[in-house]
């Protein structure tokens, strides 16, 4: 899910679902953690009548991919051939 | 994970919000002036045999903005691309205007050898280049390889359909019936992958929205 984050801008929860294949309780609390971690900010707002709520990951929540993949490549690397 | 493997993911993410099919039916409308103009021209004049088509275009662009609204963006939800993406569109929109000059130079250059009986069947080989350069363009800007076929598709026609003019099997050398073929696979296809993204995706806007855990 963070992956997906991090190539956009934003996205909205109904397009988290359809791309990651969780399920709408475990979306929210994926979200939810997050938020608190502050790595991704939802943005309440209405698209014509209906609410809709836009999901962005934070420069925290960049900075901290960015950091989980550096790690990843150096655990890659470090394995023996 | 490589920066190949994100650069994957961000294709993924584009052509899922942008490729369900209905721009096709656009491309296909377009396609479909060079069927009809030629058949038009002789009743209304090369200008307005072209420009009758501007409101079509405009109705069906104006039409699929609805549809997507209505029916794309309940079922695959709603993309902000990047800046990665939002560079790559501008870049595109820049080049696909310098190519249509360029392809307006080439156009007028084989009507003058046209109307001064060089021989060489410019017209098909320049329409073939334009769309075969056109098309080729649109997909690699926009990660789409079908567009690629669909040039194809269209300049090998278009030769095609000068060799059945020249042997007299067809009119206008050949356009209504290459640009009405495709048209008919583009708008085919484009509909096709409409039709299985409305069957695959039911509209999920009935879902808890994450907002409600904001506390």
């Amino acid at each position: 899910m963070l992956t997906l984050l991090y190539v956009v801008e934003a996205v909205d929860a109904t397009f988290l679902v359809g791309q990651t294949g969780l399920t709408w309780g475990n979306l929210s609390t994926h979200l939810s953690k997050l938020e608190e971690s502050g790595y991704v900010a939802l943005e309440k707002g209405f698209r014509g009548k209906k609410p809709c709520t836009m999901i962005r990951l934070t420069s925290e929540g960049r900075t901290a991919f960015r950091q989980y993949r550096a790690n990843i490549q150096q655990v890659l690397a470090d394995l023996p051939e | 994970m490589t920066s190949d493997d994100l650069k994957a993911a961000e294709r993924r993410v584009f052509r899922t919000a942008v490729d369900h099919g209905l721009w096709d039916v656009f491309v296909a409308s377009v396609v479909a002036m060079w069927a009809i103009a030629p058949l038009l021209s002789e009743t209304m004049g090369d200008f307005w045999s072209s420009a009758i088509f501007l409101p079509v275009w405009g109705g069906v662009y104006l039409a699929i903005r609805v549809i997507r609204e209505r029916v794309v963006v309940p079922r695959v939800g709603l993309v902000q691309f990047g800046s990665y993406r939002r560079k790559r569109l501008r870049r595109f929109v820049v080049v696909m205007l310098a190519f249509n000059v360029v392809a307006l130079v080439l156009g007028t250059i084989a009507a003058i050898a046209v109307q001064r009986e060089v021989g060489v069947p410019f017209i098909p080989i320049v329409f073939a280049l334009i769309v075969l350069v056109g098309f080729s363009l649109a997909a690699y800007f926009l990660n789409i390889p079908r567009l690629f076929l669909y040039g194809v598709l269209l300049a090998v026609g278009s030769m095609i359909g000068e060799w059945l003019f020249r042997r007299g099997y067809v009119s206008h050398h050949g356009y209504p019936v290459v640009g009405g073929v495709g048209a008919g696979v583009i708008a085919a296809v484009g509909l096709i992958k409409f039709a299985l993204l409305v069957r695959s995706h039911g509209p999920v806007g009935d879902g808890p929205s994450p907002a409600a855990h904001d506390g």
